[in-house]
C-alpha cells in the first residue's frame, strides 16, 4: 500500500473470521487485508453472505459467541484491536469508532427519548457537563438535518419516519466525533429518495468533521455516490479493489463486471440484464481456491486448483484473478 | 380468446381510508387517506409499473386488487369483481408475487407442495399430472426437479423468489401482481429475477402489475408506468415518454435519487433540491416538497393529458405547472 | 478429462448453482480426484454445545422416565405380580420385600401391583382429558383467531369466566352435576384445560393469519378451511406440543387430587390419587403405601416436564 502507517486510521491485515458449528469450523472471512485512510470514504460491496457485515461486526467486536477472529491484525489508530483489553475496547467503541446499522427501528430504544439516546455516548465517554451534552446533542441533530432538533430531542423513536430515524442513528454515530464511522447497509431499508438524503448526509459529515467512513452495501450505485475507494468482496475474500471510478469504468474481475451489469440502467431497456448465474456459496460449503470459480464464465482448471495471485493494474487498482493479463485485455 | 375485454384490470375511482385513532387518549379519530380516487387500466399482456415511495399507497392498491382490503370504488379483473364468495373463480385470473419470498412460503411445506397448492385449490389435474406440472414449472423458472422436495429454508433468496413466481403462474393467471418482488434481494439476484420475469412474460400470456420504488427497475421491465404520491397517481404514461421526459417534479425527484453507476453528467441528470414548507390540505399533495410550487398549487390539480391530439401513446400528469420541453419552470422566490 | 476416481466424494461435495454449469461439474471432478486446492473446511478447535442447551438431555431423561411408567401401565393389562383386588389379612402391612416390591397395604394388597394398575388408569384419564381438551381448543382457538370479531369476543369472555373459578371447584361442580360414573372425571377435567389451550391456539392463529404465506395461499384460491388446517395449524403445533405435555402432567396432578377427594375413579379400581387417600390413615404404620403412589406421581410429572422443556428448547428457540 502506498499510504504509510500514520495516514491510515484502520489497517486490516490477513484478517480471518471463523464460524464454529457442529464440531467443524468454517472460514467466513478468509485472510483479507485493506486500509482506510484518515478522512476517507471506503466502500465494501458484495452480495449478501459475502462476509461484508462480518468484517464490520468484527471491527466493532460484536461477533456472536461461535464466530471468532482467528488470524491477522486490525490496527485502528495505532492499536491492534485483537490484543487490547476489554476496557480499552470500550473506550474505542462508540467514541473513536462507531457503527450505523441497517434497521433504524430496532437499533433505537423505543422507550427513551431521542435526545437521551443521542447524548448517551458522551455520558459514557469522558466527563461532560449536562449542558455540554445537551448542546452537542442539539448540534449533532442539527447537522443531520432534522427539521426541528429541539422538538426532536423530546420525541420517541416511533414518532419519527424511517428516514428520520436513520438520521438520528447517524447523529448518534457522529456526536462523539469518531475517527471512523462504519455504516452497514445504512440505506437498504429506505426509499430511494431518503437514501439519497442519507448518503449526502454521510458525505457532508465526512467533509465537515473529517470522520473516515467505511460504507458497506450490496449496491454499487450507492457506493459510487460517495466512496472514493471500493473493495469488492466475494465469499469471504476481496477479489478486486481500487478507486471507485477505476473499478466502475474498468472492472476487471468477472465478479465486479457481473455486479455492475446486473444494475438496470436506462440503456439496458429490452436487453436481458447480465446477471451472475448461481448464488453465493454458503459458508459451510467447500470453495475452490478462487472462490468465484464455480460461478465464473471464464473459469478453467487453474481456477480450481491454484490460488489466484495478487495482480496490480495501477497504483491502487488490485485484483485477484488468474485471467487478468493472460489473454483478455 | 374471443369475447374477452381488452382490459384485464380496470380500477375505477378507488379510495381507501383507515381510522387513525391518534396518539392521545382523548384525541379525535381521524380518517387517514391511503388511496385517493385512483383509476387505471391494464391491458392484456402488458407490464404495468407502479412507482412511489413507501407509504404512498402502491402496495395498498395491490392488496385492493387482490381483494384483501375493503375499499370504495370498483376494481374488475377480467371483468370480474371480487367478493368473499367468488374467491375461487377470482383467483383463477389473478395471482401475486410478494416482496419477501421467505415469509411468502409456508416453512413447513415442501416446494412441490406449495407450488401444487393453486392446482389443488382449483381442483385441477391428478396427482401425477400435478407433479408433472410442478416439475415443468420449476424448469421454467430456472430450477430443476431436485428442488421439488426441499423446504423453503434450504433455498437461497433468489431461488425462493423463483419458486414464488412459479407458484403464481401454475394456473396460468391472466394478471400477476408483483409487489416489490425484487426489493428484498441483492442487486445481482434481483437482476436474475427481472430477467426471469421478462423471459416468462415473452413465453406466456399474462399481464403484470409491477410495484416497486425503483424507477430504473420499473422502466427496465414495464411498458407503461404510473407514479403514485400520497395515494393518488401524479403521472402516468408510456415508459419511454415518462422516463425520458418526466413532467411532474416528484417523478424527477425519484429519478434523480436513484444511485447510478454511470456518471451523472453523461446522463444530464435532473438537479433536484427539496423544499420544505407546510402542506396544504386541499391543494396539491406535493406542495410541501415541491421547489416549483406557486399559489396555484394550493388548489387540487387534475390529471391532464399532455400529449397533443395527434400523438400516439399516453402521458398524463397531475400538476399545475409541469416541466415543459425538458425545462423546469422558474422556481418562485421563497416566501 | 480428469478422472473421477472417487464417485462418492463427488456426490458429497454439493455444489448448488441455479443453472448447472460446466465449471461446477469440473470443480466436482477435481475435488473427487483428490488433487483439489486447499480445503476451506478446517477441523481444529470445536466449541461443544451442552445437551442441556439444546434440550436433548431433557428429552432423553423425560422419555426414559415416562417410558418406564407407561410400560408399567401397559404391562398391567396383561400381568401384575399379584392380584390387585385380592385382600389377604395374613399379609397385612408388610414392608417392601422381594415378593412385594412396594410392600402391602392394610388389606394385604400388593402396593406395586396396585401402582401399576393405577398408572394405567391415571394415564388413561389424563391422556384422554388432554386429547379431548386439545381437540376442542384447536377448533375454538382457530375459529376465534381467524374469524375474530364477535365470535372471538364471546368465546374468549366465556374462557375468562371459566378461568376465574378455581379449577378444582369447577371440576367438583361438574362431577356432581354429571353424576358419579366411572369416567365422569374426564369431562370435568376437560373443562379445566380448554381455556389455556384455546388461548395458545388463538394466539398462534392471530400470528399466522396475516403472514405472507397465508396471504399468498389466499391468492392461490385456497378455501378458509384449508388455510386453517393445512397452513396455519401445522405451524402452531410446536407451540402447542410443549403445552400439551405440560398439560398432561397437570392433568395427572388434577386427576390425583380429584381421586384423593373421592371424586375420581371409583373404588375398587386403583388410581394413584385414591391410593394416596387410602394410605392417609395408615401413613405412620405403613408409610410405603403412601410413598409408592407419591413416588410414581412425582416421577411422572418430572418426566413429562422434562419432555415439555426439552421440546420447548428444541423447537421454539
Amino acid at each position: 500500500m502506498t499510504a504509510s502507517m500514520d495516514e491510515n486510521i484502520l489497517e486490516v491485515k490477513h484478517m480471518t473470521i471463523t464460524l464454529y458449528e457442529g464440531g467443524t469450523s468454517y472460514k467466513m472471512v478468509n485472510r483479507i487485508s485493506f486500509t482506510v485512510g484518515k478522512g476517507e470514504i471506503v466502500g465494501i460491496v458484495g452480495e449478501s453472505g459475502c462476509g461484508k457485515s462480518m468484517t464490520a461486526l468484527a471491527l466493532q467486536d460484536l461477533l456472536k459467541n461461535h464466530i471468532k477472529v482467528t488470524d491477522g491484525s486490525m490496527i485502528f489508530d495505532g492499536k491492534d484491536l485483537r490484543t487490547i483489553s476489554a476496557a480499552e475496547r470500550r473506550e474505542i467503541n462508540g467514541n473513536d469508532m462507531t457503527m450505523i446499522f441497517q434497521e433504524p427501528m430496532t437499533s433505537l430504544n423505543p422507550l427513551q427519548r431521542i435526545g437521551t439516546q443521542v447524548g448517551e455516548v458522551l455520558l459514557l465517554h469522558g466527563s461532560h457537563s449536562r449542558e455540554e451534552i445537551e448542546k452537542r446533542t442539539l448540534e449533532a441533530l442539527q447537522m443531520v438535518g432534522l427539521p426541528d432538533p429541539e422538538k426532536a430531542m423530546r420525541m420517541y423513536p416511533h414518532e419519527l419516519s424511517g428516514g428520520m430515524r436513520q438520521r438520528v442513528m447517524i447523529a448518534m454515530g457522529i456526536i462523539a466525533r469518531p475517527k471512523l464511522l462504519i455504516a452497514d447497509e445504512p440505506t437498504t431499508a429506505l426509499d430511494v429518495t431518503t437514501q439519497a438524503h442519507v448518503l449526502e448526509l454521510l458525505q457532508e459529515v465526512n467533509r465537515q468533521t473529517g470522520t473516515a467512513v467505511l460504507l458497506i452495501s450490496h449496491d454499487l450505485g450507492v457506493i459510487n455516490k460517495i466512496c472514493s475507494r471500493v473493495l469488492v468482496m466475494y465469499a469471504g475474500k476481496i477479489v478486486e479493489q481500487g478507486r471507485t471510478e477505476d473499478i466502475l469504468k474498468n472492472p476487471v474481475h468477472p465478479y465486479t463486471q457481473g455486479l455492475i451489469s446486473s444494475i438496470p440502467t436506462r440503456r439496458m431497456k429490452g436487453a436481458p440484464l447480465a446477471s451472475i448465474p448461481g448464488r453465493v456459496p454458503p459458508v459451510t460449503e467447500e470453495k475452490p481456491p478462487c472462490p468465484f470459480a464455480s460461478r465464473c464464465e471464464s473459469a478453467d482448471k487453474l481456477c480450481f486448483t491454484e490460488y489466484p495471485g495478487r495482480k496490480t493494474i495501477s497504483d491502487e487498482h488490485i485484483l485477484w484473478c488468474h485471467h487478468y493479463g493472460t489473454n483478455a485485455e | 380468446m374471443e369475447n374477452k375485454c381488452k382490459e384485464i384490470l380496470e380500477i375505477e375511482h378507488v379510495t381507501n381510508r383507515y381510522r387513525d385513532s391518534g396518539a392521545g387518549f382523548f384525541s379525535k379519530d381521524k380518517m387517514t387517506r391511503v388511496l385517493n380516487d385512483v383509476s387505471l387500466t391494464i391491458h392484456r399482456d402488458e407490464i404495468f409499473g407502479l412507482v412511489g415511495e413507501s407509504g404512498c399507497g402502491k402496495s395498498t392498491l395491490g392488496k385492493a386488487v387482490l381483494g384483501m382490503i375493503p375499499f370504495d370504488g370498483e376494481i374488475r379483473v377480467a371483468g370480474m369483481k371480487y367478493s368473499r364468495n367468488n374467491r375461487k373463480e377470482f383467483t383463477r385470473s389473478v395471482q401475486a408475487v410478494f416482496q419477501d419470498p421467505l415469509s411468502a412460503l409456508n416453512p413447513r411445506r415442501t416446494i412441490a407442495q406449495t407450488m401444487e397448492e393453486p392446482l389443488l385449490a382449483h381442483g385441477m389435474g391428478t396427482k401425477e399430472s400435478r407433479r408433472q406440472k410442478v416439475i415443468e414449472m420449476l424448469k421454467l423458472v430456472g430450477l430443476d426437479e431436485s428442488y421439488a422436495d426441499r423446504l423453503p429454508r434450504e433455498l437461497s433468496g433468489g431461488q425462493r423468489q423463483r419458486v414464488c413466481i412459479g407458484a403464481a403462474l401454475m394456473i396460468d393467471p391472466e394478471l400477476v401482481i408483483a409487489d416489490e418482488a425484487t426489493s428484498a434481494l441483492d442487486v445481482s439476484v434481483g437482476a436474475q429475477i427481472l430477467n426471469l420475469f421478462q423471459e416468462i412474460h415473452d413465453r406466456k400470456d399474462f399481464a403484470m402489475l409491477f410495484i416497486s420504488h425503483n424507477l430504473n427497475v420499473v422502466y427496465y421491465l414495464c411498458d407503461r408506468i404510473a407514479v403514485m404520491y400520497r395515494g393518488s397517481i401524479v403521472e402516468q404514461g408510456d415508459a419511454e415518454s415518462l422516463y425520458n421526459n418526466p413532467l411532474h417534479p416528484y417523478t424527477r425527484m425519484l429519478l434523480s435519487a436513484i444511485p447510478e453507476i454511470e456518471k451523472a453528467d453523461e446522463l444530464s441528470r435532473y438537479a433536484f433540491t427539496e423544499t420544505r414548507r407546510e402542506s396544504v390540505p386541499d391543494g396539491c399533495d406535493f406542495y410541501h416538497r415541491c421547489p416549483y410550487a406557486t399559489d396555484a398549487c394550493r388548489t387540487w390539480p387534475e390529471l391532464k393529458n399532455v400529449l397533443s391530439p395527434g400523438e400516439k401513446g399516453e402521458h398524463f400528469v397531475r400538476c399545475h405547472n409541469p416541466v415543459r420541453d425538458g425545462k423546469a419552470p422558474e422556481a418562485p422566490d421563497e416566501g | 478429462m480428469i478422472n473421477a476416481g472417487n464417485p462418492k466424494a463427488a456426490e458429497t461435495s454439493v455444489l448448488q448453482t441455479d443453472a448447472g454449469r460446466g465449471a461446477g461439474r469440473l470443480f466436482r471432478r477435481i475435488l473427487a480426484a483428490g488433487k483439489g486446492g486447499e480445503r476451506e473446511v478446517m477441523k481444529k478447535e470445536t466449541l461443544t454445545v451442552s445437551g442441556w442447551t439444546t434440550g436433548d438431555t431433557e428429552l432423553r431423561i423425560g422419555f426414559i422416565i415416562v417410558g418406564i411408567v407407561l410400560a408399567l401401565g401397559i404391562v398391567s393389562v396383561f400381568y401384575t405380580p399379584h392380584d390387585v383386588y385380592e385382600m389377604n389379612t395374613s399379609l397385612r402391612s408388610q414392608a417392601p420385600s422381594l415378593t412385594h416390591f412396594f410392600g402391602t397395604d392394610n388389606f394385604g394388597r400388593d402396593v406395586f401391583s396396585r401402582a401399576m394398575v393405577g398408572a394405567r388408569f391415571t394415564l388413561l384419564v389424563s391422556a384422554s382429558t388432554i386429547l379431548l381438551a386439545t381437540g376442542i381448543s384447536i377448533l375454538l382457538g382457530l375459529a376465534c383467531g381467524y374469524i375474530g370479531g364477535m365470535v372471538d369476543e364471546v368465546v374468549m369472555r366465556i374462557m375468562d369466566a371459566v378461568n376465574s373459578f378455581p379449577s378444582i371447584l369447577i371440576a367438583l361442580v361438574m362431577v356432581s352435576v354429571l353424576n358419579y360414573g366411572k369416567l365422569t372425571i374426564i369431562p370435568a377435567l376437560v373443562i379445566m384445560f380448554i381455556p389455556s389451550f384455546t388461548r395458545i391456539v388463538r394466539t398462534g392463529t392471530l400470528q399466522y393469519k396475516n403472514a405472507d404465506f397465508v396471504l399468498s395461499n389466499k391468492v392461490f384460491g385456497d378455501s378458509d378451511l384449508r388455510i386453517l388446517f393445512v397452513h396455519i395449524l401445522p405451524n402452531i403445533y410446536p407451540l402447542l406440543l410443549s403445552s400439551i405435555v405440560i398439560g398432561l402432567s397437570n392433568a395427572i396432578l388434577a386427576e390425583s387430587s380429584m381421586s384423593y377427594l373421592g371424586l375420581g375413579i371409583q373404588p375398587p379400581i386403583p388410581s394413584w390419587g385414591r391410593m394416596l387417600k387410602e394410605a392417609q390413615d395408615i401413613i405412620f404404620s405403613t408409610p410405603w403405601a403412601a410413598l409408592a403412589p407419591g413416588f410414581m406421581i412425582v416421577m411422572t410429572i418430572v418426566g413429562l416436564n422434562c419432555i415439555g422443556e426439552g421440546l420447548r428448547k428444541k423447537y421454539l428457540s
